[in-house]
């Protein structure tokens, strides 16, 4: 089952003022002193994106990224706070989602409403890595049939 | 099928006919975490069935050495039991490991451990149907295991296997079994391998109680047990310090408590530690 709500941007995360020239940026889930601290299920997030064809980098260049692991089974096997910039972001995620089949993964993601970036909206998605993977396209349609988001 | 599985684990000459070249491709990996699960139970539940059979057959003539075999037989049960927690496999060691507490209980007997002062309950078995063991929460920088750079940027990816030579290797690890030395792979053959994240500078930050723990076998290893229960439910007869009988294993399966986890925490207190 899988629950689609909007949310508040995470405390201490905020999409850049100038978004990189990326697909997909990926956030942090804390800053301290300049680092960014992100959870250690995304370590290789980004290329694994990046191996499905999209540009996708850390906010943080890696020599300030920490990863932070909690070492108990938490039904989460991986858990995402990310900039969705291009329709391309959304589909490698998406793609990489859906090999965790029936795993639960947790996808947090911010994405600018208009130009001029004054409207952000977030949402989190959470469940079946496969399900989450089909809402998360769902998601897209439905932002691209609003907006004319895209590449 | 039999020649890939061989050549997995004895490993395939460098430069031998139809060699794949070093650093290549292997395929998909499938599975990793499953797989590892899988081995994991597969290994325990193999050295309890030999470790219970010697019991078996010391019980007559040499019962302290069926002892010692038996109660080890208990640990690597509980073990494969761990592994195999909340999967598919995790019945059958379940099954299995009252069948080697019912044996031991009725031809060994089995005692609450008393310290001088106090009874504890350390037995495998029933520290194993309480739910409950300990997360660490950390931060950590870590590097490939196959080529020892940045885990984030390499080009290794954890879904893929990879050919690559035995022995340490540039993470200072062996990338096929992690040994940092004297392990059994060589540097002169080719093995397939998936990536393991290697920790190299850990922080930690908290440690937790959880029903869970990733670190299968970070559980309890003895829960006290206050005399005054004791008292009340033995008796007025009983006096602290007599042999107390542990019956549970021979009604069957007394069912596993889940923890319910606390909102606390215990803060670490060793924010440097190393992990190599």
């Amino acid at each position: 089952m899988v629950n689609v709500k909007p949310i508040d941007a995470p405390a201490s995360v905020t999409l850049p003022d100038e978004l990189p020239a990326v697909d997909l940026l990926i956030l942090p889930r804390e800053v301290s002193d300049g680092r960014g601290l992100y959870d250690d299920s995304v370590v290789t997030l980004a290329k694994q994106v990046r191996a499905a064809g999209v540009t996708a980098d850390y906010q943080h260049d890696a020599s300030s990224r920490t990863w932070i692991g909690e070492k108990h089974l938490d039904p989460l096997v991986l858990d995402i706070i990310a900039g969705f910039i291009t329709n391309a972001g959304w589909a490698g995620v998406a793609t990489v989602i859906s090999k965790r089949k029936s795993e639960r993964v947790r996808v947090r993601f911010g994405r600018r409403k208009d130009s001029s970036g004054s409207l952000e909206e977030w949402f989190e998605v959470e469940g079946p890595g496969a399900e989450v993977a089909e809402a998360l396209r769902e998601l897209q349609q439905g932002g691209s049939e609003d907006d004319g988001e895209g590449e | 099928m039999a020649r890939e599985s061989r050549s997995q684990q004895e490993g395939v000459p460098i430069n031998s006919p139809g060699a794949p070249a070093e650093g290549s491709e292997a395929g998909d990996a499938g599975d990793v975490g499953h797989q590892h699960m899988v081995e994991n139970v597969k290994r325990h539940r193999a050295a309890a069935v030999r470790r219970f059979q010697v019991a078996q057959r010391l019980a007559d003539q040499d019962p302290a050495a069926a002892e010692q075999e038996a109660r080890s037989a208990i640990v690597e049960i509980v073990h494969a039991f761990w592994w195999a927690e909340d999967s598919e496999l995790e019945e059958d060691q379940h099954t299995l490991m009252h069948e080697i507490g019912l044996w031991t209980r009725q031809r060994l007997g089995c005692s609450l451990h008393f310290d001088g002062k106090r009874y504890e309950r350390r037995c495998a078995i029933d520290i194993a149907h309480e739910r409950l063991g300990f997360s660490v929460a950390y931060t950590a920088t870590a590097i490939c295991s196959i080529c020892g750079e940045d885990v984030s940027e390499c080009p290794h990816l954890p879904d893929k296997e990879y050919w690559v030579r035995g022995g340490a290797g540039a993470s200072g690890h062996c990338p096929v079994c992690m040994a940092e030395a004297d392990c059994q792979h060589r540097t002169d053959r080719l093995y397939r391998v998936t990536l393991t994240k290697i920790i190299t500078k850990m922080d930690v930050r908290e440690v937790s109680l959880v029903s869970r723990p990733a670190g299968v076998t970070t559980r309890l290893l003895v829960i006290s047990v206050d005399n005054a229960d004791l008292i009340e439910a033995l008796g007025p007869d009983f006096e602290v310090g007599m042999p107390v009988s542990c019956d549970k294993c021979l009604n069957g399966c007394w069912g596993i408590s889940e923890f319910d986890p606390p909102d606390a925490s215990l803060e670490g207190d060793e924010p440097q530690q190393e992990v190599a």
